[in-house]
């Protein structure tokens, strides 16, 4: 593979200077974690440090939430028209967060630092964090109920806040004015200042050892190589268009239901990523803006095809985004978009790593990177009021990004994986929560049944219990999507993960037993009022003794889970991820009395799912007799590609061709709408949604499981070119 | 030698811009101290150091604004009893603080903990004196030896402990000790130093 070699600089220099600048974006988080007082950023992982270019092209990213990288650039850009270059002094420092110009949503906070070398401008540090609060109507800015952008927190395009190395203390008093949690913002931006100190020294020190011209080279360097990588992938994959779609419920107002559809058209070495498929903006918090989406294309499009290629601007330049303005993927002003990063960005998101996880599965070579959805919601869960210490305080838990990995082409997806798009992500101890937090936790623990069958099965997922501790009440801000859509897909007959769940108990009976000498871990061993939550309850009040109880998604599965080995099943139920119920039932896995596996009941409770599945469906549009010879490439799971009459067709692993390469393999297939229990106990679905099973007629076996409107015609996931 | 003691606390200013050290308590620091020192004192004793007069004692105090999880560690000089005296600890945290972390870092209305009392008694002991002994002598080579580099050199060996000190020699050369073999290459110069180290320099 050929380098873009520019001759002014050594192999042995770039290399050196392409890890130093890694190194300060490390630095930059050190710097940052050390100085904030927000468990968001010293304990849990939602923040962003980076490099840019001069003009605002990514450089660099650190290892946290690459979706807020995406809108930085735009987010420079912005202020380089505010303030002309000739307007920035070396140790001016900027604030932004405006998700209408160049942000995901307002809490995420930009502090934004031009660097110098001398008098020139040379690069820029940029930084972003979730602050737990930044006005609007509720507390922690998650505002169900707001019909506007002005109802949610505040918006700011671009402030100076330090100028030429002077705090501008009316700027900063101004800023803290608007936040319920002034001193947490306080302490995080002046971590962000903290870390753009440790750039601009940085960064000079390094200039000053091999000059401007050659890091500036250096930093172009690094740009095109990722650039000329991620082309010469595109070039080894098929040309063609890959489609998904996603679906979230609730918009804060109604249980209404919408759409992210992504349609990849791949050419050459190009990609087009057109989301313009999507529902229409909701009059609630969960749009994103045009600003949004370009931070879920990062997050979904890096790890899902530049897992082995360093990460900045170079991978968006073979990508063209589009989206219909007016969708809930580019919403108009002034519509609501406090929930982006969770609701449309989140759910673009997935659809986009699923169409991808089927251009890489057409892909000779590339099996082991094809994965089902991870992680497919983010629920929130807010505290904040008096804490224990009788001081102001306000977390945003990370707990619930612990949710399942989807699972590969060969192997399981990680428990409790993480966020897609984070990188390095943490979540903080139990102990550190209940320390810092009037919070008193029951459990947090993997939640079974959690993880999407398949060959391969999903993550499992966690959930906890918490009651409100050491205070007489305290505030809570909780929401989700995904509790009743299976948002964490299976890929190639694997089933979705679970659904979130939600349940509160209030005025339970748990300071009683912890009286008489025992610690319940769950609801189910206590008493009192027990309420199912929906997607969005929104804000609520919480006392000692009431219980919130929940657990999130696990990965979606890959394959037919009825292929997947009985003994891998029964491991997994002696771990205690599956009951044995869901291995019966989903896995088709029979056990003698002490646990082990039954092979032939095993095998006849397989067959007997087999042709429960034939039994109901509809045939195949298009059949065709006779059988394909072995397959000559593998897609996944029981799909690949086979010669049929002397052409290329999708086949089934039995032999069955289902469509020529050029065609819709759901020609071929038999399908069907299941109740969500087939898939497991903890799916649900939303009244607009049924679950479609796709099979192949001739041995049963699973091809595609997949969440659709009631009544929408199937998407053609794959059309080869 | 030296000997620690440390004691976990909490104090918490009001977090008020005009009085800083409001809310903080220095007699209590103070009386923690000194119960530190005492503790320290009577350590010392019982390893049978009585001489007082070649010891320092070290204070500091681990301060932070408060829900941060790093601390700054913060000197404290004479007794932190006297008025005032918080408020020049507070104005040391400031100047510390922003040192290490840059200006604009520092926060005057966030509260500030304190979270850890140090303690530190050092004892200044006699200077050591080295007991490498010199072994004299004139530089002599103790053989030959043959060595592929590019091409084959025929070199001279030393034997370690018997290089003088304060001799020197030029590469190309060998030096064998009993658990290590020195090649000096072409372009390296030895000095032995005064406690029969090799300094090695490249020959500009």
């Amino acid at each position: 593979v050929s380098r873009p070699v520019d001759s002014r600089i050594d192999p042995i220099s770039f290399e050196v200077i392409r890890h130093k600048l890694m190194a300060i974006t490390e630095e930059q988080r050190i710097a940052f974690q050390s100085i904030s007082g927000s468990p968001v950023v010293t304990e849990a992982s939602d923040y962003y440090t980076g490099l840019f270019l001069a003009d605002g092209t990514i450089a660099t990213m650190g290892y946290k939430v690459a979706t807020q990288g995406g809108p930085m650039t735009l987010a420079i850009k912005m202020l380089m028209e505010l303030f002309p270059p000739g307007q920035l002094s070396p140790g001016d420092v900027f604030l932004a967060n405006d998700p209408y110009r160049a942000a995901v949503h307002q809490n995420d906070i930009q502090v934004l630092q031009p660097l110098f070398h001398g008098e020139r401008l040379v690069a820029w540090a940029g930084f972003g964090a979730h602050e737990v609060d930044v006005g609007g109507m509720d507390f922690a800015s998650w505002c169900p109920k707001a019909k506007d952008v002005y109802q949610e927190g505040f918006r700011i395009a671009g402030l100076k806040l330090v100028a030429a190395g002077e705090a501008r203390e009316d700027v900063w008093q101004f800023v803290l004015s608007l936040s319920r949690l002034p001193h947490l913002l306080d302490l995080d931006l002046r971590g962000m200042v903290a870390a753009g100190h440790v750039s601009q020294k940085r960064i000079a020190e390094l200039m000053g050892r091999y000059g401007v011209e050659v890091v500036e080279g250096a930093m172009q360097q690094m740009i095109r190589y990722s650039e000329q990588k991620l082309r010469e992938r595109l070039a080894a994959m098929p040309d063609g268009v890959f489609r998904a779609v996603d679906f979230l419920e609730h918009d804060g107002h109604a249980d209404r239901l919408y759409r992210v559809g992504v349609a990849v058209t791949k050419k050459g070495e190009s990609l087009v990523l057109d989301f313009s498929g999507s529902s229409d903006q909701a009059p609630g918090f969960v749009n994103s803006t045009k600003a949004g989406l370009r931070g879920a294309v990062v997050g979904g499009l890096f790890p899902s095809l530049a897992f082995d290629i360093p990460w900045n601007e170079g991978l968006l330049r073979p990508v063209t985004i589009v989206s219909r303005p007016g969708s809930v993927c580019d919403a108009r002003f002034p519509a609501p978009v406090g929930a982006a990063t969770v609701e449309a960005v989140w759910v673009a998101k997935n659809a986009l790593t699923a169409a991808l996880a089927k251009l890489k599965a057409c892909t000779p070579g590339m099996s082991e990177e094809v994965q089902a959805v991870s992680a497919g919601t983010m629920a929130t869960v807010n505290l904040g009021g008096t804490d224990q210490y009788g001081q102001r305080y306000g977390i945003h838990l990370m707990d619930p990004m612990m949710c399942g990995f989807g699972a590969y082409s060969g192997c399981d997806g990680y428990d409790m994986g993480g966020s897609y798009s984070t990188t390095i992500p943490n979540v903080a101890n139990v102990e550190s929560n209940e320390l810092l937090s009037p919070m008193l936790y029951l459990h947090r623990r993997i939640a079974p049944d959690t993880g999407g069958a398949g060959t391969w099965r999903g993550g499992m997922a966690a959930g906890m219990a918490f009651t409100a501790h050491g205070v007489a009440h305290t505030e809570a801000l909780i929401m989700t999507h995904g509790l009743e859509v299976p948002n964490s897909l299976g890929l190639l007959g694997g089933y979705p993960g679970s659904c979130v769940s939600q349940r509160l108990m209030r005025g339970s009976d748990l300071a009683q037993r912890h009286r008489c000498g025992h610690a319940p871990v769950e609801i189910a061993e206590l008493e009192g009022d027990l309420q199912e939550l929906g997607p969005k309850p929104g804000l609520m009040e919480l006392r000692p003794g009431d219980v919130f109880e929940t657990f999130w998604q696990g990965g979606g599965g890959l394959g037919d889970p009825l292929d997947r080995h009985p003994d891998e099943v029964a491991a997994d139920c002696h771990a205690g991820h599956y009951s044995a119920g869901f291995a019966e039932h989903v896995f088709g896995v029979a056990f003698s009395g002490e646990g082990r596996v039954d092979g032939h009941a095993t095998a006849s409770r397989r067959q007997q799912l087999r042709r429960q599945r034939l039994s109901g469906a509809e045939p195949p549009r298009l059949s065709h007799p006779g059988k394909a010879d072995a397959p000559v490439q593998a897609i996944g799971g029981r799909l690949g590609f086979a010669r049929y009459q002397g052409e290329s067709w999708f086949a089934c692993a039995c032999g069955r061709p289902l469509a020529p390469r050029r065609g819709n393999w759901r020609d071929g297939a038999g399908s069907r709408t299941v109740p969500p229990e087939t898939a497991g106990p903890h799916l649900r679905l939303h009244p607009g949604l049924e679950l479609r099973h796709f099979v192949c007629p001739g041995c049963g076996g699973s091809l595609s499981m997949e969440v659709a409107e009631k009544g929408a015609a199937p998407v053609q996931d794959i059309e080869l070119a | 030698m030296r000997l620690s003691r440390q004691r976990s606390i909490l104090q918490r200013s009001r977090g008020n811009p005009k009085a800083r050290a409001e809310g903080l308590d220095g007699v209590a620091i103070e009386a923690i101290f000194k119960e530190l020192e005492a503790e320290v004192r009577e350590s010392f004793r019982r390893y049978g150091i009585t001489d007082s007069t070649q010891q320092h004692l070290v204070r500091s105090a681990s301060m932070r604004y408060a829900r941060q999880v790093h601390e700054v560690r913060i000197p404290v000089d004479g007794s932190l009893g006297q008025p005032q005296s918080m408020e020049r600890l507070v104005a040391a945290f400031d100047a510390i603080y922003e040192q290490r972390y840059g200006k604009g870092t520092g926060s005057r209305s966030a509260v500030i903990e304190i979270t850890n009392c140090q303690l530190q008694l050092v004892q200044v002991l006699p200077k050591v004196t080295l007991a490498e002994k010199d072994p004299g002598g004139s530089l002599a080579a103790s053989g030959r030896r043959r060595v592929y580099q590019e091409s084959w050199l025929d070199v001279p060996v030393y034997r370690w402990h018997e290089l003088p000190f304060g001799s020197s020699f030029a590469g190309p050369a060998l030096v064998d000790a009993p658990g290590t073999t020195v090649w000096v290459a072409p372009e390296h110069t030895v000095q032995v130093d005064g406690c029969g180290n090799l300094c090695m320099e490249l020959v500009a």
